[in-house]
């Protein structure tokens, strides 16, 4: 606990009948320093544990993650990363990557499905050839068939030369007020 | 002292009451004049004709300019196979606005019936004006008309609209301005989003009688990455508007975030959040609300008179039919053999829907709103207590609805086990199925051990969210020799295991319990224990 040289100061100049009082207080103060602490800490806790907690929508069990392991050297070759994780014992999945047309796979495996191992990350990696430094979307499609009999789908997207974009509105939106924001579509 | 202090609360109240009397007499003064003018305007416009405004035709009707119409949104059909079509749909509620173009001043305002229709009356009539209706609903709320404030809008507060061309209304008669928000716009999404939540709220209000003055405010945005979730620290549903997973025309996605409104709004929602998958199992607390949410979105669809309200539908957003992500639903269930458990948020969704069938909404609405929030940890576990608290159970005994998903709020076949002169002996390698119930409920088993030997005592298969807390005791079952709470240290494992090597032959006693210390959350639970 800190105490400032005032404090002390004060303390030090105390007569022994008084020290022990000021013994006591100053054991007090401590104490209610604590629960203050503990009560600011615990409050803090219950404030980041409140931020934290968000509820989430239910999600297939199924996780897909895809990135980029090289940005292509325009015209060349992109290296992508699609990670799997099914997180359930299922029949089969299926997963293909959809490209644009001017987009060429080198290597890697277009449609591919199988079994793979509940709670294991799979990485599928594909070599894909760039012409030009355009914007290029490119869909992996995941399909995973449960022990049950349903099938869940998941799909991703990456940006190959993705741009900045700016706060594109709609063709027909016409204003935003100054008081309050107000987004105008034509509605005729 | 007292006395100076009353007298100064006096001073206040006099205040106070001159204060109210002088708004009192304000408003009558407004109101008088606003009279008077109106008066005065009907006396010189009155034999105005209807005259037209652009495309607009006008009807003289007793002197009046007004403007009215119908607001409807491009809605997108589906079925648990996706998307399936378009159709229209009536903008219920929404706050409607004549605008004047030239500075855009809002110069009068009115709200759209359950049909979408609106009508307002312009004094003074005024030209270049526009009609616009926003995704909001605070004009019928704040006239008392409405009792739900509900707002979509974008990640900067910015509500969305839909705009007429702008007229002039500046003669007597009636303008018709009729405003469409079409799906290729951009604008039939959150008008979309304030659809689904009007039938949410809606459907409170009937139930529960009234609503909450709280506003129930959604954001939605064409890119918007940030995921689709409710947010109990700011009190706001987002929703994600991705190319990949765009959900504002995701109904039952919109409705189960608005379950966790209500939830946090009316009940208590102890869920500790995070990712959840719909088999997947966890906190019982989590499986509760994620259960609950779903659950109560389909009991929205369901009172609307939807179709198929027992699919949770998520889809792409995607253009066209289909689209589909997943969905599943909550009757039989699907995935029926994973949604067990009051820990599976399946499960629970599953278990109150087919209370729902059984005994309808108002005995699963009163233990939400009437027993719940005096819970500790909200979980299925309290639903179920709160059932019988609340005198539900003459209605209906869940009993079998619960057993059906695995969930064992019940005696194990062991009991009376309750202590150690209780204690049934048990052969060293089998497994014996507990459940801890009812609340406080021990499970005592006895084993022969030789000294020397080492034993390992164990829980296994916990099951319902069990935490259990083992005790061994001597041969005279009351000095204890060792304890474990979790198996793992971490505590992420909740089974308990205690390895011991006996110093003496003879018949020991175990004492099996629902862990009851501080950060305890189950109650109850079911489990298998184990020596050998």
């Amino acid at each position: 606990m800190f105490y400032s040289e005032k404090t002390k100061g004060i303390i030090k100049m105390q007569d022994a009948r008084c020290k022990k009082a000021q013994s006591s207080r100053l054991k007090a103060q401590r104490g209610l320093l604590s629960v203050f602490s503990f009560q600011l800490s615990a409050c803090f806790l219950l404030l980041i544990s409140c931020f934290l907690f968000i509820a989430s929508k239910p999600i297939p069990p199924i996780e897909v993650i895809i990135g980029l392991s090289k940005q292509p050297v325009v015209p060349g070759i992109a290296i992508v990363n699609l990670k799997v994780i099914p997180l359930v014992e299922h029949s089969n999945i299926d997963i293909q990557i959809e490209l644009p047309e001017k987009l060429r796979l080198v290597s890697g495996i277009k449609k591919w499905n199988g079994i793979l191992e509940a709670d294991k990350t799979e990485t599928f990696q594909y070599q894909i050839y760039v012409p030009d430094s355009k914007t290029y979307e490119l869909k992996a499609v995941i399909i995973l068939r449960m022990i049950t009999g349903e099938t869940v789908r998941r799909e991703e997207t990456l940006e190959i030369n993705p741009v900045a974009k700016k706060n594109e509105y709609k063709k027909n939106h016409i204003k935003e007020g100054k008081d309050r924001g107000v987004i105008e579509f034509k509605g005729e | 002292m007292q006395d100076a202090r009353c007298k100064k609360v006096q001073g206040s109240r006099l205040k106070g009451d001159f204060f109210q009397l002088s708004a009192f007499s304000f408003q009558l003064f407004s109101c008088l004049l606003s009279l008077v003018s109106c008066l005065f305007f009907f006396a010189s416009c009155g034999s105005g004709g209807g005259g037209s405004s652009g495309s607009t035709s006008t009807t003289p009707i007793s002197g009046k300019t007004t403007v009215s119409g119908a607001v409807q949104f491009e809605d997108r059909t589906f079925d648990s196979t996706g998307f399936t079509g378009t159709q229209n749909k009536a903008v219920r509620y929404a706050d409607i606005e004549i605008v004047n173009s030239s500075n855009s001043s809002v110069i009068a305002s009115t709200s759209t019936d359950v049909n979408g229709n609106y009508s307002i009356t312009l004094s003074p009539p005024s030209s270049n004006v526009y009609v616009r209706c926003l995704t909001s609903t605070s004009v019928g709320f704040s006239k008392g008309t409405k009792s739900y404030n509900i707002e979509i809008v974008n990640g900067s507060s910015s509500v969305y609209s839909v705009v007429s061309d702008v007229f002039s209304a500046a003669s007597v008669g009636t303008y018709s301005k009729n405003l469409t928000a079409s799906l290729v716009s951009g604008a039939g999404g959150p008008f979309n989003i304030l659809d689904a939540l009007v039938d949410g709220a809606e459907f409170v209000a009937i139930k529960n009688g009234s609503f909450t003055s709280s506003k129930v405010k959604a954001v939605w945005y064409d890119g918007n990455t940030d995921g689709t979730y409710y947010s109990p620290a700011t009190n706001e549903i987002k929703f994600l508007g991705k190319s990949t997973d765009n959900d504002c025309y995701d109904d039952m996605v919109i409705l189960h975030e608005f379950g966790h409104w209500v939830s946090n709004n009316f009940s208590k929602d102890n869920s500790p959040g995070g990712t959840h998958t719909i088999t997947g199992h966890y906190d019982i607390r989590l499986a509760w609300s994620e259960g609950w949410a779903t659950f109560f979105g389909s009991s929205i669809r369901s009172y609307a008179g939807y179709s198929n309200s027992e699919y949770y539908i998520d889809t792409t957003g995607g253009s066209g039919n289909g689209n589909l992500l997943f969905s599943y639903e909550i009757k039989t269930p699907s995935y029926s053999s994973l949604a067990t458990g009051s820990d599976n948020e399946l499960s629970v969704s599953s278990v109150l829907w087919n209370i729902f069938l059984s005994a309808g909404f108002s005995g699963v609405w009163d233990v939400s709103k009437n027993y719940l929030p005096s819970a500790v940890e909200v979980s299925l576990e309290d639903f179920w207590d709160g059932w019988f608290v609340r005198g539900q159970g003459i209605t209906l005994n869940p009993y079998s609805i619960f057993s059906a998903r695995s969930i064992e709020y019940s005696s194990d076949s062991y009991e009376s086990d309750n202590n150690r002169s209780q204690a049934k002996t048990v052969t060293l390698g089998t497994s014996y199925h507990h459940t801890y119930y009812p609340l406080g409920d021990e499970d005592w088993i006895s084993f022969s051990a030789t000294s020397g030997i080492t034993y390992t005592i164990e829980t296994l298969n916990l099951t319902n969210g069990a935490d259990t807390h083992l005790f061994l005791y001597n041969t005279d079952g009351a000095t204890l020799i060792t304890s474990n709470d979790d198996r793992s240290l971490s505590g992420t494992d909740k089974s308990s295991l205690i390895t011991w090597t006996a110093t003496a032959t003879g018949t020991y006693y175990v004492r099996s319990k629902a862990y009851s210390d501080s950060g305890a959350i189950s109650t109850y639970g079911s489990y298998n224990l184990r020596v050998q």
